[in-house]
């Protein structure tokens, strides 16, 4: 246990050598130590030829953060630096972190530990991607997918002022659900049907975005965007599993867009 | 000579697909980028068992990736 | 490398000549232009540049004049990686594409020829 981590820990009153001993040693009394396990999925791209293996950590739960990204950061700087993982916010607005913790893609700086049950925790990249190292996986696809449904406004006319372009507040509240998603590939990496159909199904979280830019009030590609849909892969590969709302770490409703989707389709 | 199995056609596929890339570059660069190529695949392919198929899928995916880099076209030269 | 261009503009020059001599035309041609080589020739002399060349830029070394029986793999030392190198620079001067199956089966310079007579 360093000093630092400590000095951390207890921010605002002890800051002297003194004190910070003093705490250390009420500490080791006060606390037994409470050891949790982790079991990460380990693979080297500088090695191919070495098969992917498990790794265990073992984790002091009485100075760790709650969550598994808190685990994994402590577990990079302590014990292993050569573990990767993307990670950036740790709040769970930008998507980096999204793996499989204990069987379910999800968010690690949203996961929380449970320090009471005596199990391991086993970590695996997002299932059925190609692995760039550790925990990465390479989502070339999956954002050449996004691009592809042009996820921006059209439209002819804008303002000429300069101004935004104005929506209803039935309208604005369309979007609610939607455009929170942060596309952190959890709900797609889920999809039997994405694991089969990659190549040419969109998988859920690019299609709720498609739905998404198809009923905003402001664009006018409607036509096109339907169009771009319409054949028997991008959408109809999709067989209601509903893994990926089971799934979404952001609680949306990938599956329900998707629904919605098929709707418009089917009406022409 | 053996008889080559689907995956070591494909990676000689690549390789020469490499090649190609070579000669679209300027002339007194084309030795260096082949140069590089064949480094390229006796460091990473060399090791591996030809059996071991995993492994060669990676590399294959791997080398891809790298070539549609290289073959753009404002790559003009490269150094070993 | 400089020697290499030169003997590609030779090469090409040379293969402007030969399209321009059609059948028909075939006689008045050879009266006019004594040093005219028939396509046999030209390939094969071709061919010769080609592997001469890239042997310099693999530094092999190799004396022996270049023979119909001269082994890629044997008298060459060339492994697969360099055989579809070989391949690609021959596609490259004779503007041509060379499948897989045909360039595996080549083991010697006269294969490569009779390839080249019979497809360029």
């Amino acid at each position: 246990m360093s000093v630092l981590s400590l000095a951390s820990k207890r921010i605002t009153s002890f800051n002297t050598p003194a004190r910070v001993l003093i705490s250390k040693r009420f500490e080791s009394v006060a606390k037994p130590a409470n050891f949790k396990t982790f079991k990460i999925y380990r693979w080297n791209p500088d090695t191919p030829e070495v098969k992917p293996k498990m790794q265990e950590y073992k984790v002091d739960m009485n100075n760790c953060g709650g969550m598994v990204l808190d685990a994994l950061i402590k577990i990079k700087d302590e014990q292993d630096g050569t573990l990767t993982f993307r990670r950036s916010c740790r709040e769970g607005i930008c998507g980096s972190c999204a793996m499989n913790i204990d069987g379910r893609n999800t968010l690690a700086c949203l996961c929380k530990i449970d320090a009471e049950k005596a199990n391991t925790v086993k970590i695996y990249p997002l299932p059925h991607t190609h692995v760039v190292k550790d925990l990465v996986p390479d989502l070339t696809q999956f954002y050449k997918q996004y691009k592809s449904i042009q996820p921006y406004l059209q439209r002819k006319e804008y303002p000429k002022d300069g101004t935004e372009i104005l929506q209803s507040v039935e309208d604005r509240k369309k979007l609610d659900g939607l455009y929170e998603c942060i596309l952190c590939a959890c709900c797609s990496t889920s999809c039997p049907s994405y694991w089969w159909n990659a190549e040419e199904y969109m998988g859920p979280a690019v299609l709720m975005q498609a739905y998404r830019w198809m009923i905003d009030s402001r664009d006018e590609a409607f036509g096109k965007r339907k169009e771009m849909l319409q054949n028997s892969m991008s959408v109809y590969r999709c067989h209601t599993i509903l893994n990926c709302t089971k799934t979404c770490p952001k609680g949306l409703n990938p599956g329900k867009a998707i629904a919605e989707i098929k709707k418009f389709l089917a009406a022409d | 000579m053996r008889k080559l199995n689907g995956l070591q056609k494909q990676a000689l596929a690549l390789y020469k697909e490499y090649i190609r890339m070579a000669y679209t570059k300027p002339v007194e660069n084309q030795v260096k980028f082949r140069k590089y190529s064949k480094q390229l695949f006796v460091e990473k392919f060399n090791k591996v068992d030809r059996k071991d198929f995993s492994t060669i899928e990676y590399l294959i995916r791997f080398g891809t990736r790298k070539l549609e880099a290289l073959q753009n076209k404002h790559v003009k030269d490269i150094n070993i | 490398m400089f020697k290499q261009v030169i003997s590609k503009n030779i090469i090409r020059a040379n293969q402007q000549y030969t399209r321009i001599a059609v059948p028909a035309f075939a006689k008045t041609q050879f009266r006019f232009y004594a040093a005219a080589l028939s396509k046999e020739e030209l390939v094969s002399n071709k061919l010769n540049d080609i592997v001469k060349s890239f042997i310099a830029e693999k530094g092999i070394s190799f004396e022996k004049p270049m023979t119909e029986s001269l082994k890629l793999s044997e008298d060459l030392k060339l492994d697969s990686l360099d055989k579809i190198e070989l391949v690609v620079a021959i596609e490259e001067e004779f503007e041509l594409e060379i499948n897989e199956d045909a360039s595996d089966a080549f083991e010697n310079l006269g294969q490569i020829k009779k390839f080249l007579a019979e497809n360029s």
